[in-house]
């Protein structure tokens, strides 16, 4: 177990450094960033002078190892438009993000579950089908185009909920969190359902496919002749029995919802780490695109290292094959 | 009853397979060369090799579904969807001349014509903008037309290249084998931890927006899946007889590669590629939308959103609400064309 887990970190160092030469030479070395700080009318002398203070009129390779130098020491560099700490800045945003991915997640269980629960149960019947046509939808809709039709409908039309930025927030534990104020929570109601969509047919799959599996079992039809109802049959003995791969693939896939959560939050104007990123982008404010790259590959380094950590525990093949290769 | 020697095999079966290979060359050098002479712009027969696109593509189509076209069209569902893909692509293919305006040609925008609701007509009254204007004085219409061949072209080509670039890095790798084999699919698993919206994000963010360039970064995200299934379609195949009597006759591997592994390894691509055309859309218009994909000059269906996403909350719902029906419908329908593919070339539920 020791030896797999220092295989595997080793194996995260490596992913972590090619990752920053990647990200190194992808970003910091395609086009010129003095352009984007001196004005273009500035004298050559200003120009040597900007050089000089960011280090660029230095070979590559001193400009790469100080950048590696100074990320260990978490200093990714200051934000040219907000002149703050790059990581320290989207620190502050990410508590946003991460509060609208675990809702969404909570929102594609509570759509997704109860649906494929019964089109697995009437598989073969229209309302099955219907449910599993209608999942195709789910994951054709493309992400933005869900959030404005529900911005037009509920927010346009309706009046009902508010259709951009986070509302009230109040500091739970050190972060300001939206969920826990009335106004917040409305405010997140369609930006969470938005993200929460691609997901939820996702799940409506596993729990039909789980469901038809656990049909089968020998534990169902004990069920049945104890004479329980089919609906205690189903809320109780099957969803038991098919939540545990439900939770885990969803677990895997709070990474993607911090990515997709870039596409909603611009829709939505809401101020996460995913707005910042495009925001950053637009403006060319490369040492935020730079710390959100580096943050976001350690976040998803850590969630695969859990998943495989959580896999060895619970699967004990996988743990063989593990500790002795 | 004697053993005799082994029977002098009669002669195949006629059931027309030769001929549709045949047919299937014949269609695809069409594709391409028609598409070749589209693309450069060369040529004065701009309207022939349209149609002559189009009439290849119907062919491909029909080969592919040839004998199994029953099984495929199962269900009401298979042919709303075959019906409206045939539609758009239609109307991609054949945008400039159905449109009643040329987007792209600023001498035929009125600015006095912008952002006008859905059947007005034109400030002259020479032409009605059926589904409105944007806030140019571009009919949306002709606006959707443009914008899904620039979408579908798009994403067909990279899909295509990034099919290409898998199919050689997965049978390379399986074929090789040992350390080779580790690294390559090392570097697919690594791509693959992350999203691709992600990925595609940053490598728009270093290259800037272009045609090129969100077709390049679109290939870079693509092709790692392909290598993985290729990989694995192509050991399989590896270890079956017809590899060994090919290596029994004593042909080069380059032969055996390329004239017996890699034709076994494309079928199971088909239906694959047809769904990650679709994803590979929803993906090219979120990066569009998010104002990292296609130049303004060449707008895709995601930038027609996104051009008019400022304007939905005054109500005028039209400059992306129509965009956004045809983003869906051309989604939507590959999706479903697809769903019935996988049901019927399944090479596991045939037989």
């Amino acid at each position: 177990m020791l030896v797999f887990l220092l295989r595997r970190l080793t194996q995260s160092v490596f992913v972590l450094i090619a990752m920053m030469v990647v990200v190194f030479f992808g970003v910091y070395m395609i086009g010129n960033p003095v352009d984007i700080l001196i004005s273009p009318d500035a004298t050559p002398a200003e120009i040597d002078e900007t050089m000089a203070r960011f280090g660029f009129d230095q070979p590559v390779y001193i400009q790469f190892l100080k950048f590696v130098g100074n990320a260990l020491q978490g200093d990714l560099g200051r934000s040219f438009v907000h002149g703050e700490s790059a990581v320290s800045l989207i620190l502050s945003y990410m508590p946003a993000t991460l509060e609208l991915a675990l809702l969404g997640l909570i929102f594609s269980i509570a759509i997704g579950v109860p649906l494929g629960v019964y089109a697995g149960y009437k598989a073969d019947r229209w309302q099955g089908r219907a449910i599993m046509t209608g999942s195709i939808f789910g994951f054709s809709l493309p992400n933005f185009w869900v959030g404005m039709l529900l911005i037009l409908i509920f927010a346009v039309e309706l009046q009902w909920l508010p259709s951009t930025g986070r509302g009230d927030t109040v500091e739970v534990l050190g972060l300001r969190l939206s969920i826990f104020t009335a106004d917040g929570f409305q405010h997140m109601i369609l930006p969470a359902l938005t993200l929460a969509l691609y997901k939820a047919s996702l799940v409506t799959r596993l729990a039909r496919a789980g469901t038809q599996e656990a049909l089968m079992q020998d534990y169902v039809k004990f069920a049945r002749a104890k004479g329980l109802s089919e609906t205690r049959i189903l809320v109780v003995h099957v969803l038991k029995n098919i939540m545990i791969p439900i939770i885990t693939v969803l677990g895997l896939e709070l990474g993607s919802m911090i990515a997709f959560a870039v596409v909603t939050e611009t829709v939505f104007a809401w101020p996460g780490m995913g707005k910042l990123l495009i925001d950053s982008i637009l403006t060319l404010d490369r040492p935020v695109i730079v710390a959100y790259l580096m943050m976001t590959v350690i976040i998803f380094i850590v969630i695969n290292l859990i998943v495989d950590l959580v896999y060895t525990l619970l699967d004990p093949r996988v743990r063989v094959k593990g500790s002795t290769a | 009853m004697s053993v005799s020697a082994p029977p002098i095999p009669a002669a195949p079966v006629p059931d027309g397979a030769d001929r549709w290979r045949r047919i299937n060359l014949v269609a695809g050098l069409a594709v391409g060369l028609s598409l070749t002479i589209l693309l450069t712009g060369q040529g004065f027969a701009l309207l022939g090799a349209r149609i002559v696109l189009l009439a290849g593509l119907i062919t491909l189509a029909a080969s592919l579904l040839r004998g199994r076209a029953h099984k495929f069209f199962s269900g009401p569902s298979a042919y709303v969807a075959t019906a409206s893909l045939f539609v758009l692509v239609v109307l991609a293919i054949f945008a400039s001349e159905i449109s009643p305006q040329n987007p792209y040609d600023l001498r035929q925008l009125d600015i006095m014509d912008g952002r006008l609701p859905p059947g007005s007509t034109t400030f002259d009254g020479s032409m009605t903008y059926h589904l409105g204007t944007d806030e140019q004085g571009r009919d949306i219409l002709s606006g959707i037309l443009y914008g899904l061949r620039v979408s579908l072209s798009v994403s067909i080509f990279a899909t295509l290249a990034a099919m290409a670039i898998g199919v050689v890095v997965g049978i390379y790798a399986a074929w090789a084998g040992g350390r080779t084999d580790t690294i390559l699919m090392r570097i697919v698993d690594f791509q693959l931890s992350f999203p691709s919206i992600l990925v595609a994000l940053m490598l728009m963010a270093a290259f800037g927006r272009g045609l090129d360039k969100i077709v390049i970064a679109l290939i870079i995200v693509q092709w790692a899946y392909y290598a993985r299934t290729v990989r694995g379609t192509a050991l399989s195949e590896a270890r079956k007889e017809y590899i060994d009597a090919a290596r029994g006759l004593g042909l080069p591997d380059w032969r055996i590669v390329f004239g017996h592994l890699l034709p076994n390894c494309i079928p199971p691509l088909i239906v694959i590629s047809t769904v990650q055309v679709a994803n590979t859309i929803v993906l090219e218009s979120s990066l569009s939308f998010l104002g990292v994909g296609v130049p303004i000059t060449q707008p895709s269906l995601g930038l027609l959103i996104s051009n008019g996403y400022g304007y939905m909350l005054s109500g005028q719902y039209w400059m992306s609400m129509y965009p956004g029906v045809a983003l869906l419908a051309i989604v939507a329908s590959i999706n479903m064309v697809g769903d019935r593919l996988r049901d019927t070339l399944n090479p596991r539920l045939q037989k």
